[in-house]
């Protein structure tokens, strides 16, 4: 995020004035661009470690994510649509 | 009212998604796979209630998270006891060791708190948004936000996790010692 002064030299010369004696001057353009800079490269760094951590969490369940489904599962399925067909005759 | 041939047929999608979640739950794949199978037989009896055209991988995964608390209510703590077994249940490819090991990360994964892990692996791994990750858990939206944002945070500690190097400190620090 760029900061963005908007009350620069031109508008309060007084309160800039004691502004700068008490925190010291206020950045430069350049200054700010470099901060912005840090900003930026946090962010992205952030992301970055975010991205990584979601890659590695998927690659801990790849294994069983990728896995056929066992046939346990799809028998299990057949019978309960099976058991609900037969039901639906007997009514 | 009947069970289509459409909702059984996702739930044969989604099936892969239920046993990784099972696993993160119970942390070993024959309990995982049970706690699958009950879930599967909960959902198909309970589907008149299930909304066709909502997320049905987000209502199984309520179900699966629910069956499988109050399986550990009427067990007691035994379930606690498995710590360090998701490690070794899980195979492990040589091929993807390498930058950052797995297993070093399975290990960390295991030491997160409970609640952390799974808000981790529902955000992270199964790309649910935090709303239905809240609604899943039943907690509110901010408590999934801060569970993750620990759990990174922790991970990344316990790993000591870089980004990646064309994000490294060296093109910043040049940038800052050549300002003026």
């Amino acid at each position: 995020m760029r900061e963005t002064k908007k009350s620069s030299n031109e508008g309060n010369f007084f309160y800039q004035a004691a502004f700068e004696r008490y925190v010291g001057p206020a950045p430069s353009q350049n200054e700010r661009q470099v901060m912005s800079d840090i900003n930026d490269h946090e962010t992205g760094l952030k992301s970055g470690i975010q991205e990584k951590l979601g890659r590695k969490l998927k690659e801990v369940y790849a294994d069983v994510v990728n896995e056929p489904v066992p046939d346990r599962f799809l028998d299990l399925l057949n019978q309960l649509e099976e058991a609900e067909q037969s039901d639906k005759k007997s009514d | 009212m009947t069970v289509t041939a459409s909702f059984k047929t996702e739930l044969l999608s989604i099936i892969p998604n239920l046993r990784a979640f099972a696993l993160s739950l119970t942390k070993t794949s024959d309990r995982a796979d049970d706690l699958v199978q009950e879930t599967l037989m909960k959902a198909w009896n309970k589907h008149h209630l299930f909304q066709a055209g909502t997320n049905l991988k987000a209502w199984t995964f309520t179900i699966m998270r629910n069956e499988f608390y109050s399986q550990m209510r009427k067990r007691g703590r035994e379930v606690q006891d498995s710590e360090g077994v998701l490690a070794s249940q899980l195979a492990t490819h040589p091929e993807q060791q390498g930058h950052m090991d797995l297993k070093d990360f399975r290990d960390a994964l295991e030491t997160l708190p409970d609640d952390q892990r799974e808000a981790l692996v529902l955000i992270g791994a199964n790309g649910f948004s935090y709303e239905e990750a809240a609604e899943i858990i039943g907690v509110a939206v901010g408590t999934v936000k801060s569970r993750v944002s620990r759990a990174r945070t922790r991970l990344m500690d316990d790993l000591d996790v870089e980004g990646e190097s064309s994000y490294g400190p060296d093109s910043i620090s040049t940038q800052i010692v050549g300002m003026h």
